[in-house]
């Protein structure tokens, strides 16, 4: 190993600007390729409060087609349950806003702020790990009675009061008394589904909702680990039917687009409240856009390291007139382009990693506005088992064909440098 | 000496080859990516019909009436109507404020869509109109400066919607073969509502949704007064004074019983956060066609930095004989843009066969001049020609600064 290690770094000075160029050329691979996985990554990737996301599946919209017409939105808190509640192999579900709103909030004597408020049944917690920090949860019992109650987040507690702790303390959450019960912690915005700064009780009568089954829910499913999340859909689609049988009488009909979805199709985004998402076309959009990334930037290392092997054809043919076999020799070029490779790749994710921490515009809130994600949702494992995967296929791609060509070479010629 | 290079490149096929491909990818995602802006810079240079300049936006609350500080009226001569009147009372003694409109889906740079179906009477026939409904009060269609497409002014508009009129945008790419012009003082109504008609004032060129966005059939607008409680209100200040309106404004100001303005914010504002999808797109564009260009650049300098190294007798021999360093540069030059050059053929016929497959009419709801998608082309081969020319400069000018006596010397 360390003699492969010489034999690289004595290849790489005696070209200095190919070696460069093929660095440069890998890194700047990596980083991209890197970045664009990283940004669908953190819609998909598992971390708190939705350490959960492998198990979740969402039912969001619902839409009921009229005789001449049909509507379709969120859901009203009864919809929710008759779609959603008591399913064989969910381990809880719960009844939440769709997306937290924008209100206003002022604690006695304050200027009022704007915070976004997810309004949510006691499930919530069970669903989504925040952490309790100070006080306690609301229960089943005051989601039951609308009790005027809610729980902060801990830079909520700060702008409000001053302090982490105001646990009895009240404020007013547009323009209601509201007494603060808990404190959980902070969540990025990038934790779409579970992310507020104020949380409350969901509106279990109806006040808010403009129709017996449009409102403002949606549910949660937390399906139960080892349960196929296909084998849940099937009994929603058994409870949309019996739901048709009940609206007949009214003449109407549910529509039905495939859910409660799945994380995936989630994140890839869904067509609006009367539409089918069809996370499969994303996916191959994604994959043409590797493809494009992986194989551009191979072109050129492949032509790069044709260049350097071009040079160290007198070696190969010595290595050959030993009797070094030519599998062997494309196993060794391959693996010491593995290594340039991955100093590339370190450099390119490094660069990634830092691009995604400062550029604005990546990734997205509530508002439009930028969200930078947390080191720790950029460097983890995961995402660094991605990237050694890349450079092991960039590797494979770009090396494959010079390696095979440089083992075919004739150790008479190769010597005589012909 | 074309014809020799010429068979230096067949001679050196294999890389030239790859390196063929390469460019024919790269200039296929970069036309794409050069379509997108030149769609984008086509639809932006198109001049709205309205004029934002010094206005604030935001939204009018009510405190609802189960709410803590809902304050009760005393009487039934008051009410939300009347404290909305003398908040915009109280806003009009601002020395800074020139006008307070109010408006429900109004504002251009919001995405909601509030459609409907107006049925207009022409003759015997009866047209129904698909759009989006937009309430305005006059003080808003002033307050914004729109203009009707026969020349109509802001107060011309504004008194058609205080006389119980309506304002529809021209019938963009609709099926009927009809002058949008001529329904102007015919009957309208909603859906089957016929009993409530109202008469067509005037036709204006449409409120595009946001600058990039083209207008189109399913954005084109029915205005007319609010008919119930307004959600928007918009504020015209004084020139140049928004920035100060704000800084300056206190929380009494913009608020009146139980009535309050919540969110204000400049209306440059508000369209930067409409666009900010948009800029996006395109920043993350710009970085993927730099990143291609980048990969190019790299791609043709490390090959013409092997080639030039491997080519130094050769070129010591073309001086030895006459050939100036400028010729030699030159030759390696146009190794590159040849290449450049065949690798533009599948691409140009590929990109052509897309853009046949491609209905921009029905993307955009609007067709795109059909030079432009082909212009978009040729900047791109243009731009792949600077980068590898780039690319290829420095190997061949450290080539040029060998000394022929001593790279002969072997030979």
């Amino acid at each position: 190993m360390k003699k492969k290690f010489r034999q690289i770094i004595y290849d790489m000075r005696t070209q200095p600007v190919i070696s460069a160029v093929t660095i440069i050329g890998t890194a700047l691979s990596i980083f991209l390729l890197m970045s664009v996985m990283m940004l669908q990554q953190i819609g998909t990737m598992p971390f708190a409060p939705e350490s959960n996301r492998d198990r979740l599946l969402f039912g969001k919209y619902i839409h009921i087609e009229y005789e001449h017409g049909g509507s379709s939105g969120s859901m009203s808190y009864e919809a929710a349950r008759k779609l959603y509640s008591g399913l064989e192999g969910v381990e809880v579900m719960t009844i939440m806003s769709p997306e937290p709103n924008s209100l206003d909030v002022k604690a006695p004597g304050t200027r009022p702020f704007t915070a976004y408020v997810r309004r949510s049944d006691e499930n919530f917690w069970k669903v989504f790990d925040y952490k309790l920090l100070k006080g306690r949860l609301y229960t089943v019992d005051e989601v039951n009675a609308g009790s005027r109650v809610a729980v902060v987040t801990e830079e909520t507690a700060r702008r409000l009061f001053g302090t982490e702790d105001p646990v009895g303390r009240h404020f007013l959450l547009d323009h209601n008394d509201f007494e603060v019960i808990g404190v959980v912690n902070n969540a990025s915005q990038l934790a779409s589904n579970a992310f507020g700064e104020v949380f409350a009780p969901i509106d279990v009568r109806e006040e808010s909702a403009w129709n017996k089954w449009f409102g403002d829910c949606m549910a949660t499913l937390l399906v139960a680990e080892g349960v196929d999340k296909e084998d849940v859909r099937s009994l929603v689609q058994i409870r949309y039917k019996q739901f048709d049988a009940e609206l007949s009488a009214d003449g109407q009909s549910t529509v039905y687009h495939g859910a409660p979805f799945d994380q995936e199709t989630y994140a890839s985004g869904i067509p609006g409240s009367n539409g089918t998402p069809d996370p499969a076309s994303k996916r191959k959009i994604s994959y043409l856009i590797y493809a494009i990334l992986l194989l551009v930037p191979a072109i050129n290392l492949s032509s790069m390291l044709h260049s350097r092997l071009r040079r160290r054809v007198r070696d190969l043919g010595v290595r050959r007139a030993f009797g070094c076999t030519r599998s062997r020799i494309i196993g060794d070029i391959i693996a010491e382009n593995f290594i340039v490779t991955l100093a590339g790749g370190i450099i390119g994710l490094a660069a990634g990693i830092i691009f995604a921490m400062t550029y604005d515009g990546l990734y997205e809130g509530f508002n439009g506005t930028s969200v930078r994600p947390a080191l720790n949702l950029l460097l983890n494992w995961r995402i660094i088992g991605i990237a050694t995967g890349i450079c092991f296929i960039l590797n494979i791609i770009c090396a494959s064909v010079p390696a095979w060509q440089a083992s075919r070479v004739n150790p008479v010629d190769a010597l005589n440098a012909r | 000496m074309k014809r020799k290079l010429m068979q230096q490149m067949r001679n050196e096929w294999r890389s030239n080859l790859w390196m063929g491909i390469e460019l024919l990818i790269v200039g296929l995602v970069l036309w794409s990516i050069f379509v997108i802006f030149g769609m984008f810079g086509y639809i932006h240079k198109v001049p709205q019909n309205f004029d934002l300049t010094d206005v604030v936006a935001g939204y009018m609350e009510v405190i609802p009436e189960n709410a803590s500080e809902y304050k009760p009226y005393a009487d039934s001569l008051h009410n939300e109507w009347t404290d909305m009147k003398n908040l915009v009372a109280q806003l009009k003694n601002n020395p800074l404020v020139e006008e307070v409109g109010f408006g429900s889906n109004a504002l251009p740079y919001n995405y909601n869509y509030s459609g409907n179906q107006l049925n207009i009477k022409a003759g015997d026939t009866i047209y129904s109109y698909a759009g989006n409904t937009r309430h305005m009060t006059p003080e808003l269609i002033r307050l914004i400066r729109l203009r009707g497409l026969r020349g109509e002014t802001p107060e011309q508009l504004a008194k058609i919607i205080e006389d119980g009129g309506r304002i529809i945008s021209a019938f963009e790419n609709s099926d009927y073969e009809l002058d949008p012009l001529s329904l102007v003082g015919r009957q309208s109504w909603f859906g089957n509502d016929s009993s409530r008609t109202s008469t067509i004032g005037a036709v204006i060129e449409g409120i595009r949704r946001n600058d990039y966005e083209p207008l189109r059939r399913n954005n084109g607008v029915m205005i007319m007064a609010p008919q119930w409680f307004p959600g928007e209100v918009a504020i015209r200040l004084k020139p140049g004074k928004a920035r100060e309106f704000l800084d300056n404004i206190s929380l009494s100001d913009t608020e009146a019983g139980n009535v309050y303005f919540s969110n204000l914010r400049t209306v440059d504002n508000i369209r930067d956060t409409a666009h900010r999808d948009i800029h996006a797109l395109t920043r993350n564009l710009t970085i993927c066609a730099i990143f291609l260009l980048s990969v190019v650049f790299l791609g043709f300098l490390g090959a013409f930095w092997y080639k030039t190294q491997q080519r130094v007798p050769e070129l010591a021999l073309r001086r030895v004989n006459g050939a100036t360093r400028g010729s030699l540069v030159r030759r390696l030059l146009s190794e590159g843009l040849i290449l450049l050059c065949i690798a533009s053929v599948p691409m140009l016929a590929i990109g052509g066969y897309l853009l046949g497959t491609f209905d921009f009419a029905d993307i955009l709801g609007t067709p795109l001049p059909s030079w432009l998608p082909w212009s978009m082309g040729a900047c791109a081969i243009a731009a792949l020609a600077l980068i590898i020319a780039a690319g290829i400069w420095f190997p061949a000018s450290k080539a040029m600064t060998v000394n022929p006596a001593e790279a002969l010397s072997d030979q």
